[in-house]
């Protein structure tokens, strides 16, 4: 089938011990399953650092966006954040519709995913995705 | 399984189409699709088409949902229709009965405040689409229809 789902999640170091999460393709209600489980099991292992490479993930369904929402609530409540980066335009405009953006540190890319997350001061993420790239992001 | 063809009348057949497919949730990807598609050529652009094929997709997990272990739930007749200038996808099922449009309107402060445990599908169905319709049919099985302007 054309549409098809798949993911890593790895352990990366940034400016701390990171899971690093990449997805791509369609995540809806039949594909969301082995990431969803993986994702709860690291939860359970007290993982609550993640960044998450979305720029393949061309769908998400509600099934989907329960699993990075969940990522967040309980990352939140130990202390840790989540990040979302180069979001691609699916997913972009999903987040956007459901008011979600607020939920989740969001980058534009890599580099400033990497030079801005889990920064204590001076991080600069793209707070507002309806605004252009090329927009100077607002401060924290 | 899943039977396809076009139905409607004689001098608009491409503007309607009926499907019956067994509710299962493995479907969902492939229907999606379809979904994606005929919206596309319905005149619907590549990024509205895409939230059509949200709004069907949390649809028909609803109807799986509330058909699960009832056989009476197992098929699902599929119908879409461009009228006019109005997409309509009318899913009708043979399952436990649920109206979408009774589920309270979700308020997403709170929800995204706890553990979350669903009501995400119902919300974005009623984000993306202009109008939803829900009535009981004949047999006593639940009929979703929901309309969207061409855009």
């Amino acid at each position: 089938m054309a549409a098809d789902f798949s993911y890593k999640i790895e352990d990366q170091q940034w400016k701390v011990p990171i899971k690093h999460v990449w997805a791509c393709g369609h995540l809806d209600s039949a594909t969301n399953v082995e990431l969803r489980a993986e994702v709860e099991a690291e939860i359970k292992k007290k993982s609550f650092v993640w960044a998450c490479n979305l720029s393949e993930l061309e769908y998400m369904s509600s099934a989907g966006i329960s699993i990075f929402l969940n990522m967040a609530y309980f990352s939140r409540k130990a202390g840790g954040s989540v990040c979302l980066y180069s979001l691609s335009e699916g997913v972009r405009q999903v987040l956007n519709m459901m008011e979600l953006t607020s939920q989740f540190e969001i980058y534009k890319n890599l580099e400033e995913a990497q030079d801005n997350f889990m920064q204590p001061k001076g991080s600069a993420p793209e707070t507002n995705l309806a605004k252009p790239s090329f927009s100077k992001p607002k401060l924290k | 399984m899943m039977k396809s063809g076009l139905g409607g009348p004689d001098d608009n057949l491409s503007r309607k189409m009926r499907m019956e497919v067994t509710a299962d949730n493995g479907l969902v990807t492939m229907l999606g699709l379809f979904v994606r598609a005929y919206a596309a050529w319905g005149g619907f652009s590549p990024s509205q088409a895409k939230l059509v094929e949200l709004a069907f997709e949390e649809a028909f997990v609803n109807v799986v949902k509330h058909a699960h272990g009832d056989p009476r739930g197992n098929l699902v007749v599929l119908d879409f229709c461009f009228e006019e200038d109005t997409f309509s996808i009318r899913i009708e099922d043979g399952g436990r009965l649920f109206n979408p449009l009774e589920h309270p309107d979700l308020d997403i402060k709170k929800y995204l405040a706890s553990e979350k445990t669903g009501g995400l599908g119902v919300h974005m169905m009623k984000k993306i689409m202009d109008r939803l319709e829900y009535s009981v049919s004949a047999q006593g099985g639940n009929i979703l229809t929901m309309f969207k302007k061409v855009c």
